[in-house]
């Protein structure tokens, strides 16, 4: 097997009295894709925005290839550039291009010529179909457009992990697949991904590996097959039942 | 018609100088009130229960207040009351400081609070830094959600220089009726081509600001 990337190790998360993570260990290897669902409000996307170090944490440990990701570390600009985050929506910058929303932060922050950027950004534009939009504003886009741009954007920065956060739950059911379809030919490619996902189909389609969160806590995790087919725990029997429907 | 009174003797310069003297007063308070509003804007998006009840009870007194009202209590009130002589125009520099200064706050308050916190956060995931994620991503979106609605108050404020006449400023207006006056006997019609005048002359300062409002709304609709 491949090496571990992503490390986590005891994590424990508290908003005041209410504990959203609760000992949450995982770890990722390299171009491993891990799929995370759960019931609204078990704390999955805390989790992603944990390992991007948006939230703080009040124990445990996240590690990037043994660097550790403090939210209050002076370091934490350096790591946010090797993971890349997607989020549900709104991200991207209103009062830019495609084009530019693409190229800020590699020549911000990369130090890349805004020539050279923007030579990669036209190729994945094209990859997903969006080339004709460069010199568009986001609020001309589509939802499924939109996501489809956020997704090459955080490509721009070569991340080594890259977190999706529920990428398709705020758009219209018809432009579900396009963005889906991107996330699966980026796992092809080996990308090494964790993902918050509602779309089962999708996360079955994707997975390396399944996990079920819950209460904070990881109740399950296995193979797609294993976990979909074969459920060991009674409350992951319950959660796919409840998606699906009988007559 | 009467517009032929403007071209005797020194009528249309001393008009263009009354107008000179709108905008000062509108210029020097646009200033003030930029400057003190986005302070008092920026203070009121903190957590500070004080300074949001004192900013509210300001905010809504302006606006409630007749600019005209305001006027006499700071040009007659304060002379009496508090024995300080304030020269008119001073006074109505105040006045629409006031009132410009708690428009602005408000059109600042409105601007940062409507910056989703998402903006920031996939900043900081792209790996920008905080000063970065302010110069780059942030202000560029509140200066372009501030500037069109600032630039409408700065028109609103031109207009209502008008106003000052009645403490005794001798701007556009009160030129154009000192014309008015003095011709009543030469050229009776002299009102209306004054008044038409004065009228163009607004338009033309206003106009163009105006113009430049829409079109930055329309480049920067986002």
């Amino acid at each position: 097997m491949s090496e571990e990337i992503l490390q986590v190790s005891g994590l424990v998360k508290r908003y005041e009295d209410l504990t959203v993570l609760d000992r949450v260990d995982l770890s990722v290897r390299k171009g491993e894709v891990v799929v995370i669902v759960g019931p609204s409000g078990c704390g999955k996307s805390t989790f992603l925005r944990c390992l991007n170090g948006l939230e703080n944490i009040q124990e445990g440990r996240i590690t990037l290839d043994g660097e550790t990701i403090d939210s209050t570390g002076a370091k934490l600009n350096k790591v946010r550039e090797r993971i890349g985050m997607v989020f549900q929506s709104y991200e991207l910058f209103p009062h830019k291009t495609v084009l530019q929303n693409m190229t800020l932060a590699p020549v911000k922050v990369r130090g890349v010529s805004k020539k050279d950027a923007e030579a990669e950004a036209l190729q994945l534009l094209e990859r997903v179909g969006l080339l004709s939009k460069k010199d568009q504003y986001p609020s001309r886009l589509s939802g499924g457009q939109r996501q489809r741009v956020a997704i090459v954007r955080a490509l721009m920065m070569h991340p080594e992990v890259l977190l999706l956060d529920e990428i398709t739950a705020a758009l219209d059911p018809e432009m579900v697949r396009e963005v889906l379809d991107v996330v699966i030919s980026l796992a092809k490619e080996g990308r090494t991904m964790v993902i918050v996902t509602h779309e089962l189909a999708f996360a079955r389609a994707v997975a390396d590996r399944m996990i079920l969160l819950d209460g904070g806590k990881i109740v399950e995790e296995g193979s797609p097959e294993e976990f979909f087919e074969h459920p060991k725990t009674e409350r992951l029997k319950k959660f796919l039942e409840s998606f699906s429907y009988q007559e | 018609m009467g517009f032929d009174v403007l071209l005797k003797g020194t009528n249309f310069a001393r008009l263009l100088g009354g107008l000179g003297v709108a905008m000062k007063i509108s210029m020097i308070s646009v200033a003030i009130s930029i400057l003190l509003g986005v302070l008092l804007g920026s203070l009121m998006t903190r957590d500070l229960p004080v300074v949001k009840a004192v900013s509210r009870g300001y905010l809504e007194f302006v606006r409630i207040m007749p600019q005209m009202v305001l006027l006499f209590l700071v040009y007659f009130g304060t002379t009496k009351a508090l024995g300080i002589n304030l020269s008119a125009e001073t006074a109505s520099i105040i006045v629409f400081s006031l009132w410009g200064t708690a428009e602005m706050a408000d059109l600042v308050r409105g601007a940062l609070t409507g910056i989703p916190a998402i903006q920031y956060e996939s900043s900081y995931a792209l790996g920008l830094s905080t000063a970065q994620t302010y110069l780059h991503v942030i202000l560029p979106q509140i200066v372009r959600r501030m500037l069109p609605l600032s630039i409408n108050l700065i028109t609103r404020m031109i207009k209502t220089t008008s106003l000052v006449m009645m403490i005794g400023i001798v701007e556009v207006l009160k030129v154009g009726q000192q014309i008015i006056e003095a011709n009543r006997k030469a050229s009776p019609n002299a009102a209306f081509g004054v008044y038409a005048t004065v009228f163009l002359l607004y338009f033309v300062v206003c106009y163009p600001i105006g113009r430049l409002a829409k079109y930055l709304e329309k480049r920067w609709d986002v």
